[in-house]
């Protein structure tokens, strides 16, 4: 009977202090208050926290008297029962461990405290308590981490993206790693390729190419456009407009020359160094500046290439024409049009093949050649037409406009014969059914009040039509009479009626089924031969020299008639001065080849380029022309970049704004 | 003759015996470096014409890009170069110095080189920790200015050490002095007792708040309960209420000293992970720039 209390103390050191004490009697209290036997000085503990009695030798019951229950076995209970002499037990009070045994019959009780007493009192690490170590990740693992998953999100995935879609044509919808490379969305243009960027950025490490380009921008002559399917798979896409060249590849490089800056020098190093070839559409068709139409392309000057341009290209050794430029004021080439050289006879065209009429080309047959407008210059075209004559207000002609036009001015007047096509860029071929006919009148004869017409353009039914004319007569005999003079009579129903009855009554006369008409009719003077030269033999019997009008004369820069015919420009009196014959010097050419096309110098008469406003002529300023009002680096057929863009068409204002000019 | 041989030996006595911080070393060398690149970088930006607007790819980007990387890495040696300690023209302090005036002119250096442009994109991430980082090293700079007289202030001369030991004792003479009590009052000491006076979690460490503190609520709660009962001699509950007093003021003292140390320490967890980050950031915009070149 009995119990033995063993409080176990600890140095400083951690070494052991046991303080026995013997309690008799069969039951001992446990708590806080120091009446206690077993005295836990714990404030987790309460002041009368439990008794243990022995109930029976070698058993023992532990009771909790104040309604705070104690550990055993690690649960919180509050009545126990323990044998300790053969299993033994381990009670918690508070921070106290209360070890249950037996010792010579008496139970033994080992009290310990085992946690400390406040938390200040356990062991601290100083050099780091003070500080914010552990309440963060420590520096180091962050900074893995990041390094880790930035280069797993930003790198790696991006890599995958193009490693594993390497050479598919199109690339699958859904979100690519490479996006986050994106520098700036896609211009409206390319939105498509929003998604694909190995649509461009086709093999790593190597610059876009053309070839990227030009797999959706085929050049004009629509060549194999596999990449047009690309346009079509990927939704309501257009194909891409065409690529043109503006120049030989060589021509460009040499052109171009060397960066003459230090900016020049410095980006030229970095794309030397880094394999980024120069003179790749997207040098100036820059990408990835954000959505939107795609942006003008960068005005990377024309005069950087063509200040100088022929010098260069000549000590590379090119024979190149072009002329060198900086601004249409102060330099620029004189135009070259391209003009008809004479029509090649030893590779004649048939004319059906020529004849406008059916849908055939004028210009075939012709020899070509770009020629250089330094001054006046001739170009034969196959009429004997003078235009001086034609415009006078006092001689025959003009009196003869007079009648068949009553009212329509003193003589004739350019549009009178010239009409512009649709558009009012250009004039159409004058037409000899339309414009000349109404003098140049081909009546062969009246048959109840209809005037029987010669075909023109074609000399084979004209001689057929006037031996049919012979064939239906009587008898004729030869009087040498009028035939000569079946040339052109006055204009007019009456006259061409008053004509054909003088030609049948003469024609009743002649011998040898009107072969002296047929002379008469294509020789010099003659109804055909006034206009046309005509040469004898041939299938037809005759040969008409070819006739073609050019409608396009300079190819590389771009002329719209239209922008000039309403020009308010007006004199001192006034009166408007501009009209065709103000830049066109038709009233004073008297010989049929002269190329009435203006020379440069008229045109700078107003067009003062960007820079040359001091060198206007006419007007007070300049208008300002820079190289893209007539030039386009991609030349087309079309009209350029800039005056597309402008709306002409759409915009009058535009147009008024641009034509304001004031008389000096 | 001496004296008048060697004037320069006085002044030089005087230079280094008075103190010459980082920021103000050889009177702002750096700051006046780093303002001349500045003022450089702008004037060239503001005189080139890159269409159809600036951006990277133009040649002033190239070499505000290639200065920008070059500037970022050399500053992130000042983590190698710190842990060696040397004098002189390329001594420790003159390096930091550098490492400051030459981090803050990489804000204009690389906001040049973006030309304004930004998006959410890997460049602009690179970007964005950069100016993180170079944020959190204006922090700790501005902290380090003004934080450590207010350290000192607050130490009053007690070493950390101290705080400890004085924190242990005041929880001893509290476990003594609640011996006594009943069970609902020892709880509240005991909760006191129990409660990490270091714990708290970042945001009390920086804030210096402890909504939750045991001690103070112990105070309140026994002071409650002793508010309407007869005052006695000897009261266990008064040197209870004395104790949680003094334990409150030594908390004081040891929570600000705490969250003045986290905020001159919490802005390195900011610049050293991040400047991490950012290499990262800037070798994948360096490669993804020559790969989809």
């Amino acid at each position: 009977m009995g119990f033995k209390i063993i409080t176990i103390a600890r140095t400083s050191e951690g070494r052991e202090i046991p303080r026995e004490k013997l309690v008799p009697g069969d039951q001992i209290s446990v708590g806080r208050l120091s009446e206690n036997d077993v005295h836990l000085a714990d404030l987790a503990v309460e002041p009368r926290h439990a008794v243990i009695k022995e109930t029976s030798p070698g058993r023992v019951t532990v009771d909790s008297i104040s309604g705070l229950g104690f550990g055993f076995d690690g649960r919180t209970v509050m009545h126990a029962e323990i044998e300790p002499a053969s299993t033994g037990a381990e009670l918690r009070f508070g921070n106290h461990r209360l070890k249950l045994g037996s010792d010579d019959g008496t139970i033994a009780i080992t009290v310990e405290r085992v946690e400390a007493l406040s938390d200040s009192a356990e062991e601290k690490d100083q050099q780091t308590v003070f500080t914010i170590r552990g309440l963060l990740p420590g520096k180091r693992v962050s900074a893995y981490t990041f390094v880790a998953l930035i280069l797993a999100a930003f790198l790696a995935w991006p890599i995958y993206t193009y490693a594993s879609a390497h050479g598919e044509k199109i690339r699958p919808a859904g979100f690519h790693g490479d996006k986050t490379w994106e520098t700036g969305a896609l211009s409206k243009a390319h939105a498509d390729l929003e998604n694909d960027c190995q649509a461009c950025h086709v093999d790593a490490f190597v610059a876009v190419r053309d070839d990227a380009c030009e797999a959706c921008h085929t050049d004009a002559h629509g060549r194999a456009a596999t990449g047009l399917q690309r346009v079509a798979m990927t939704g309501p896409g257009r194909p891409g407009p065409a690529a043109y060249d503006h120049a030989p590849e060589k021509l460009l490089a040499v052109a171009r020359g060397g960066p003459d800056n230090l900016g020049g020098r410095i980006k030229a190093f970095f794309k030397h160094s880094f394999n980024k070839p120069e003179g790749r559409c997207v040098d100036c068709h820059t990408e990835h500046e954000g959505a939107g139409p795609m942006p003008a392309t960068q005005q990377a000057f024309c005069a950087d290439c063509h200040n100088g341009l022929q010098g260069r290209l000549q000590s590379a050794g090119f024979k190149s024409a072009i002329g060198s430029a900086t601004d249409f004021g102060l330099q620029h080439p004189p135009f070259k049009p391209l003009i008809l050289a004479g029509y090649d006879t030893a590779h004649p065209v048939p004319f059906a093949k020529r004849d406008a009429r059916s849908g055939g080309n004028p210009l075939l047959g012709w020899q070509m050649q770009r020629a250089v407008m330094s001054g006046p210059i001739k170009m034969p075209d196959g009429l004997k037409f003078t235009h001086a004559q034609h415009l006078s207000t006092s001689n025959g002609i003009a009196e003869m406009w007079r009648n068949v036009s009553p009212g329509q001015g003193p003589g004739m007047d350019c549009e009178d014969c010239h009409k512009t096509d649709p558009s009012g860029t250009r004039y159409q071929p004058v037409r000899m059914e339309t414009a000349c006919q109404s003098c140049h009148s081909l009546g062969l004869q009246t048959i109840g009040g209809t005037v029987r017409q010669l075909p023109h353009g074609q000399p084979a039914q004209v001689i057929a039509d006037i031996r049919a004319f012979y064939g239906s007569g009587g008898s004729f005999r030869p009087t040498g009479l009028p035939i000569a003079r079946y040339t052109r009579a006055r204009p007019g129903e009456v006259n061409a009626e008053r004509r054909s009855a003088d030609l049948a009554r003469a024609a009743a006369l002649l011998p040898g089924k009107g072969d002296a008409l047929i002379r008469a009719t294509f020789a010099p003077g003659g109804v055909c031969g006034e206009c046309h030269t005509v040469g004898m033999g041939g299938p037809d019997g005759v040969r008409i020299a070819p006739v073609a009008q050019p409608t396009r004369y300079l190819r590389n820069g771009w002329f719209d008639h239209r922008a000039h015919i309403n020009l308010d420009v007006r004199g001192a009196d006034g009166s408007r001065r501009w009209g065709c014959r103000d830049c066109h010097a038709a009233e004073k050419s008297n010989t049929a080849s002269d190329l009435l096309l203006p020379t440069l110098t008229t045109c700078q008469a107003c067009h003062t380029g960007q820079n040359g406003a001091h060198t206007a002529q006419l007007v007070r300023s300049g208008t300002a022309s820079s190289c893209a009002m007539c030039h386009d680096y991609h030349a087309d057929e079309g009209a350029p970049w800039v005056l597309k863009r402008k709306g002409r068409k759409t915009e009058p204002a535009n147009q008024v704004a641009m034509l304001q000019v004031r008389w000096r | 003759m001496l004296m008048v041989k060697n004037p320069p030996s006085a002044s030089r006595r005087e230079r280094t015996s008075s103190h010459d911080g980082f920021l103000r070393y050889r009177n702002f060398r750096w700051a006046k470096i780093a303002a001349v690149i500045c003022g450089i970088s702008i004037a060239a930006y503001l005189m080139i014409d890159v269409q159809p607007h600036p951006n990277g790819g133009s040649a002033e980007g190239y070499v505000l890009g290639t200065i920008g990387a070059l500037l970022i890495l050399w500053l992130t040696l000042l983590g190698v170069r710190k842990r060696a300690m040397t004098r002189g023209r390329w001594s420790l302090k003159a390096w930091t110095s550098a490492h400051v005036y030459l981090g803050l002119s990489l804000i204009v250096i690389a906001t040049l080189h973006t030309g304004f442009q930004f998006g959410w994109n890997v460049h602009t991430l690179a970007y964005a920790l950069m100016m993180l980082v170079i944020l959190s090293g204006i922090w700790g700079i501005s902290m380090y200015g003004a934080l450590p007289k207010a350290l000192s202030d607050n130490r009053e001369m007690m070493t950390e050490t101290q705080m400890l030991e004085a924190l242990r004792s005041i929880d001893r003479q509290l476990h003594e002095a609640a011996q006594p009590l009943d069970q609902e009052n020892a709880d509240l000491v005991q909760s006191s007792l129990e409660q990490d006076p270091f714990g708290g979690g970042l945001w009390a460490r920086l804030t210096g708040r402890y909504s939750n503190c045991s001690t103070r609520a112990a105070q309140a709660e026994l002071r409650r309960g002793a508010a309407f009962r007869p005052k006695l001699a000897d009261d266990p509950l008064d040197r209870i209420d004395s104790l949680l007093e003094r334990k409150g003021s030594i908390l004081l003292r040891v929570r600000r000293h705490l969250r003045l140390k986290a905020l001159l320490e919490i802005w390195l967890y900011v610049h050293v992970p991040i400047t991490f980050a950012l290499i990262a950031a800037l070798s994948a915009h360096i490669v993804s720039v020559f790969f989809y070149w």
